[in-house]
């Protein structure tokens, strides 16, 4: 269940970051070309698919789209309360879950 | 009508969503309580152990429990405790009714090891708060299931509306910007529909599905025609009960059900036993249908049939028989989230929290759109926003504090005072009364400007809020023998996470209050901050 | 002064004008939706080719999404007058057919 959560947030993440508004929120410095809109938009819509894969292998089909869609709007909830108070806290989530998954994997 | 789609759009979506909304947030938050509802009849009950015996012994005790009170009975039914939804054991009967009507029905909490009558007090629980949701309470059953009803037809045309008229539904998802007043409660409202709306959809047009014999019963009547038993004709047909058990009325002893229930856990694995339903027990033709735990949405599950006398298997009855059955079963699976394990079910109850922190969101944002406006007006704010107002209070922080005086009530009336679920559920409703009706009485006792009532009612319910909930893991040490410590060492999930949830509301709602407190003291004395606080006098601030 | 009163007697007149077309909406929103849905539904239940219980289950499932969708569209139409005469056509046409295709059912054909 952690793995499909870390993954569904990484996937939230993504999209957020793939949005003007939030990477200015989050990447004050750079700058967004459209180039970047479509890798991270990319990137979200990939993260889903795993998310997806992961829930539906450990809880079966019916039940693993519904649990899905708990994670996601427990995800996208986080997120979006994050983003105005503190974005460094989405990032340094983020990468923990990232670093969490690898370890699982390995 | 307006002047565009949208526009007409959004006058159906914000005043349907008006007219409704406070009977929503009431459907909403019982409901979303109801996931766990038999989480809170433990906690209510704290007499209960959780401890249960062996499916052999507990179904041998059942057994001679309902032929000690219901020998004779049309009808036996057992849920054993390895029920995943329901782990306690529970009977219930019902007797043969006479001209057709139905006889006396009952039902016993049992202790699964001595077969005796659990005795704990008596309270509606947890079941009661989640029957609430959809049976309202005081009211004949079908005027509430016609209400429920409505409100949820105007709920779903709300939430179609509200996708239509919300533009930039995708690149807004993430949006929310607080302290800009009526834009973040947009803000606020619009995230917490569109980050679950699957889940608002799904529960709102599932709702309706339930009753949808009773909200469309043309349809039966042009198809089965308008006799009295058409209606039944049709159940049969959609639900294949086409074999109706007859009686015999001759005697026989009812078989040996701990077989039949392994042979049953052979074919599923073990602690599978959902339920056992018994057909006139103690006759020749007696049957047994044992059906099994909930593991997918598909709210039907399959059964084994036994000839009761004989024990002999008579037939394996799938879970799916038709199509637009298993449609209206999977709908009612996912509302119901029977099939959930501990961890699916936090995630429905967080997402029935979303949706009634929407619900409220969109209340609150009606008003404070309206405010300015009102508040210049000559005389004063209409009677209709003063309303509005006042009912936004009673619901959304009087619901929070109404369920707080029922589980004060819980613990604080007396164990043998007969009356005592009765008068949980009269003392949740007077509060909800009482919090309706404070700001009006606040205006009476001290005279203010409207929108300062209206917003030191806000903070004061809130603190008091704040504490209702903060002292509840006091009282329950106090009352009862579950303390806070002795539930950590003895790792009593269920308690502690009770607590847990209290200390959590009880902090957001003083944490709240302190912010509106802030917010008030700004609005008033813009050069009043934290270092100069303590030499202004208290008078000049609560002017 | 005269045109002053005037003036706010048509404005009062335009306020009740107005609030009569509300109501008048909302009533054939929620009475007609109801009776259109209803008829909706029961014109499925004859068109389906399965069994009889499971056609009317699956009326029954598509009713609310009919209810929503005449809802918005009686709300989405500019004049009231067009979307009453529009509803009352439908329902008329409904109800023959319907009555009609129950005389034959009857009959056996």
């Amino acid at each position: 269940m952690l793995l499909a959560l870390g993954l569904t947030y990484l996937s939230c993440l993504a999209f957020a970051i793939s949005l003007k508004r939030h990477f200015h929120q989050l990447f004050s410095s750079h700058r967004l070309f459209r180039k970047h809109t479509f890798i991270f938009k990319s990137l979200g819509w990939i993260l889903l698919a795993l998310s997806i894969n992961a829930s539906v292998q450990l809880y079966g089909f019916a039940t693993g789209l519904v649990v899905l869609c708990g994670l996601f709007s427990a995800a996208a909830f986080l997120i979006a309360l994050l983003l105005p108070y503190s974005p460094r806290t989405i990032i340094g989530i983020g990468s923990s879950s990232l670093v969490l998954i690898f370890i699982w994997f390995i | 009508m307006k002047s565009g789609f949208r526009q007409s759009m959004s006058w159906v979506h914000t005043w349907g969503g008006l007219v409704v909304g406070w009977i929503l947030f009431f459907i909403f938050l019982t409901g979303t309580l109801g996931y766990f509802d038999t989480e809170i009849d433990r906690w209510m009950k704290p007499e209960l152990s959780s401890a249960n015996a062996s499916l052999t012994q507990s179904l041998r005790v059942a057994e001679a429990r309902l032929q000690q009170q219901a020998p004779g009975a049309k009808r036996w039914f057992i849920s054993p405790p390895t029920n995943r939804d329901n782990p306690q054991l529970r009977i219930f009967w019902e007797m043969p009714g006479e001209d057709g009507k139905r006889g006396i029905i009952g039902n016993e909490l049992l202790d699964s090891f001595t077969g005796e009558p659990v005795t704990a007090r008596a309270t509606g629980g947890g079941r009661a708060l989640y029957e609430m949701h959809y049976a309202l309470h005081y009211l004949p059953s079908t005027l509430a299931y016609w209400i429920v009803g409505i409100c949820s037809m105007f709920m779903l045309v709300a939430i179609i509306t509200g996708v239509i008229i919300h533009k930039k539904i995708f690149k807004d998802f993430f949006t929310f910007r607080p302290k800009k007043g009526q834009r973040s409660w947009l803000d606020m409202h619009n995230l917490l529909s569109v980050i679950a709306l699957p889940f608002h959809l799904m529960i709102t047009y599932s709702g309706l599905i339930f009753f949808v014999f009773t909200y469309m019963p043309l349809v039966i009547t042009s198809s089965y025609g308008t006799g009295a038993d058409a209606q039944e004709k049709f159940f049969d047909e959609l639900f294949s009960e086409t074999e109706k058990v007859q009686p015999a009325n001759l005697p026989a002893n009812l078989s040996s059900l701990s077989n039949m229930a392994t042979m049953a856990e052979t074919h599923w694995g073990s602690n599978q036993i959902r339920y056992i339903d018994i057909s006139y027990p103690g006759d020749a033709n007696t049957r047994v249908s044992i059906g099994r735990n909930l593991h997918s949405p598909l709210r039907a599950s399959p059964e084994f049939i036994f000839n009761g006398a004989t024990g002999e298997l008579l037939n394996n009855k799938a879970a799916l028989t038709s199509a637009p059955r298993a449609v209206r079963d999977v709908l009612l699976g996912l509302h119901e989230g029977l099939f959930a394990d501990l961890g699916l079910r936090w995630l429905y109850f967080f997402s029935g929290l979303i949706g009634t922190a929407m619900i409220a969101a969109g209340l609150i944002l009606w008003v404070t759109k309206r405010r300015p406006q009102q508040l210049s007006k000559s005389q004063g704010p209409d009677f209709g926003h003063r309303l509005v107002e006042s009912l936004n209070i009673g619901m959304i922080l009087g619901l929070p504090l109404a369920i707080a005086a029922y589980f004060w009530a819980n613990r604080l009336l007396d164990v043998n005072f007969s009356a005592r679920s009765e008068w949980e559920m009269h003392i949740l409703f007077i509060t909800l009364l009482v919090v309706a009706f404070y700001p009006f009485t606040r205006s009476r006792l001290v005279k203010q400007t409207f929108i300062n009532t209206i917003q030191l009612s806000w903070i004061e319910l809130l603190w008091i809020l704040s504490f209702a909930y903060g002292f509840l893991p006091l009282l329950n040490t106090i009352t009862t023998e579950r303390s806070v410590f002795k539930s950590i060492t003895t790792h009593d999930w269920l308690f502690i996470s009770f607590d847990i949830i209290f200390f959590v509301t009880s902090v957001i709602a003083g944490l709240t209050a302190r912010k509106m407190q802030k917010n008030l003291q700004q609005r008033v004395h813009p050069s009043v901050n934290s270092s100069n606080i303590k030499s202004i006098s208290r008078q000049e601030l609560t002017q | 002064m005269l045109i002053f009163k005037i003036n706010t007697a048509m404005k009062q007149q335009t306020d009740q004008h107005y609030r009569w077309k509300i109501i008048g909406r909302v009533t054939l929103a929620i009475i007609g939706g109801y009776i259109l849905t209803n008829l909706t539904s029961i014109l499925i239940y004859f068109l389906l080719p399965l069994p009889k219980s499971d056609a009317v289950m699956t009326a029954m499932l598509l009713s609310f999404s009919i209810y929503t969708g005449v809802v918005i569209w009686v709300f989405s139409m500019r004049s009231l007058r067009s979307v009453f005469w529009m509803m009352a056509s439908v329902i008329f046409l409904m109800s023959v057919v319907i009555l009609t295709l129950q005389f034959f059912r009857r009959l056996g054909i």
